[in-house]
């Protein structure tokens, strides 16, 4: 059964057609690469299918189970964790504690065993810590945790909002544009925690602009433009495809660097 | 334990008793000045609350009102025992609170100002206008409490046993992962959806403790002046607490604390007017936004980096991981 399941996904901003019948299907332990010239409906797609934008008209089905329309913080606790571009973190909250509240995702919070500090709450704050050490490690941050976000370099931050999306347990990680703006050094770091986590039995939803990281890293390419998915396939067969390079030349992208 | 702790745990100590021994050595002015301080600091730590998830409200001292009137109304009117009506006056604006806040909270910042104005001028007008129950402008008198009317040694210790109380309270909430899930909201909504964070029920939840912290100490006011009418609580009140967590900063437990303090003690021991509290008010809020952002909290902190040591963990340091432990 794969993991998510997109049918008729439609995203109309009144007249605009942001997303036209998108359907996708992605297996466990994949590694999605979702492309497109700018405009294309990339970061659309991921607001639909994690809750921060409803759809005009078509499903989403995240592990058998119906989500479309459902809340960010819903769909987060079932599993479908996004993040975002940019460096989008909690500025006032040290390193270590942006990752720490992204931790136990609970159904609902127990505010009288906060206040009395019950047994439950307990055991919940050691898994926590557990998680929190083990995310803390993959993402190469134990020397900056006491650090506030903003006296991070440029690098860290982008792992720490990786971080974040990884601390909420999710089984489908969505990356939006994860290595935009970083040097050689910094993507590869990135690409090498992407790797791993696949190992770790998360699947991988990547919406990026690199061709080369996607090419690279990828099992599977979803080409999107105006909305519409024009074509899909292994990385191999999408750098062939006519409409692919068509659909690239026609934008000012920079293509196959 | 570390010399710096235990100088100040004895400090506070010190402090603590020569709070508890006041009434005792100092004239009835005094005293009366810091049972103001301290309801008002129950007042400002409870708006803090929803303040720190970014939303202020304009409220709250509509909360207060209806904890005094619960409480005035449930004693004089009719007659039931103080504790019952102390109870009360904490759980009616909490369910006000709910009630308003549900579909407030679906708009932004500004707008929820402006819902929660429009409550506060409704509560004003049905305090105003319905004299069958509030005796609309010319306010109940002779309001039982916890002493006869007029004393004031036991509504001292009354309003210092609630304050010391809402702290606690606050500070559990502040230490455990709900106070940092108001943090977090106050920096980033999108963000903390995004890690599955019910942004609206926390916020809800903060508004409601708030509003019901704010009802407690509208009933010990209430029965410590005998007397309550719409015109204690103005437009201006809110805007008062608003000032306190301001300049205090809202980002740590002491913040409105200290704002609370200071403002109520300048006001007070000054004794200005209404009129010069309203400017008073006015200057330090715009002088505060201009040099101090985050208030005395900020300066604190920037304090702090300035003299080398790192930035304390804020909210949630109850779940902090061991630092050997990685």
């Amino acid at each position: 059964m794969p993991i998510l399941e997109t049918s008729n996904l439609t995203k109309r901003f009144g007249g605009l057609e942001a997303l036209k019948d998108i359907g996708l299907s992605i297996e466990e332990g994949e590694i999605i690469g979702i492309i497109g010239p700018n405009g294309a409906g990339k970061s659309t797609f991921f607001n639909v299918i994690s809750g921060f934008m409803k759809p005009t008209t078509g499903r989403v089905v995240f592990d058998g189970n119906d989500i479309t329309g459902k809340s960010a913080a819903r769909i987060c606790a079932s599993g479908l964790v996004r993040t975002f571009q940019g460096t989008k973190l909690f500025m006032s909250l040290p390193t270590v504690e942006n990752i720490q509240i992204a931790c136990h995702v609970p159904a609902r919070t127990n505010l009288l065993g906060d206040i009395f500090g019950t047994p439950g709450t307990r055991r919940r704050e050691r898994d926590a810590r557990k998680r929190v050490s083990d995310v803390v490690k993959l993402a190469g941050l134990e020397s900056v945790v006491r650090e506030l976000p903003k006296n991070l370099p440029h690098g860290y931050q982008r792992s720490l909002g990786v971080a974040i999306g990884l601390a909420a347990n999710p089984k489908l990680l969505c990356l939006d544009e994860p290595v935009t703006g970083m040097n050689a050094e910094e993507t590869q770091l990135m690409i090498a925690m992407i790797e791993q986590l696949r190992r770790e039995g998360v699947t991988i939803l990547l919406v990026e602009h690199s061709m080369r990281t996607v090419m690279g890293v990828c099992d599977r390419v979803v080409v999107l433009n105006f909305g519409r998915q024009i074509a899909a396939g292994t990385p191999e067969e999408i750098q062939c495809n006519e409409e692919v390079i068509q659909a690239y030349l026609g934008s000012s992208d920079e293509v196959f660097t | 334990m570390d010399k710096r702790k235990l100088l100040f745990g004895a400090l506070i100590l010190i402090g603590l008793s020569f709070l508890l021994m006041f009434p005792w050595f100092s004239g009835s002015y005094y005293s009366h000045i810091l049972i103001l301080v301290y309801l008002n600091v129950v007042l400002a730590v409870g708006y803090r609350l929803l303040y720190a998830t970014g939303l202020g409200s304009f409220c709250h001292a509509t909360f207060y009102a209806l904890g005094g009137y619960a409480s005035a109304i449930l004693g004089q009117k009719v007659g039931l025992p103080y504790v019952l009506c102390f109870v009360a006056a904490g759980i009616v604006p909490a369910i006000f609170a709910l009630v308003i806040g549900w579909p407030s909270m679906r708009v932004k910042g500004p707008y929820f100002f402006l819902t929660t104005f429009a409550f506060f001028m409704v509560m004003d007008s049905v305090f105003r206008h319905w004299t069958r129950l509030t005796n609309g402008s010319r306010g109940i008198i002779n309001i039982p409490g916890i002493a006869p009317i007029g004393t004031m040694r036991p509504y001292y210790y009354l309003a210092m046993a609630l304050m010391a109380v809402t702290i606690l309270v606050m500070y559990r909430l502040d230490r455990a992962r709900f106070g940092t899930e108001l943090l977090a909201i106050g920096d980033d909504e999108e963000l903390a959806s995004s890690v599955g964070i019910n942004v609206t029920a926390n916020r809800l939840l903060a508004f409601s403790i708030g509003a019901m912290f704010a009802g407690f100490a509208g009933s010990v006011y209430a029965s410590y002046i005998s007397f309550i009418s719409p015109a204690s609580f103005s437009l201006l009140s809110t805007i008062f607490v608003l000032v306190w967590v301001v300049i205090g900063g809202p980002r740590k437990l002491w913040g409105p604390i200290a704002g609370a303090v200071v403002m109520t003690l300048v006001a007070e021991l000054l004794r200005m007017s209404g009129t010069l509290q309203a400017i008073l008010y006015a200057i330090v809020l715009l002088i505060a936004i201009l040099v101090i952002p985050r208030g005395f909290v900020g300066l604190v902190d920037d304090l702090r980096a300035r003299f080398g040591k790192g930035e304390e963990p804020t909210l949630g340091a109850g779940l902090e991981a061991d630092a050997s432990g990685m």
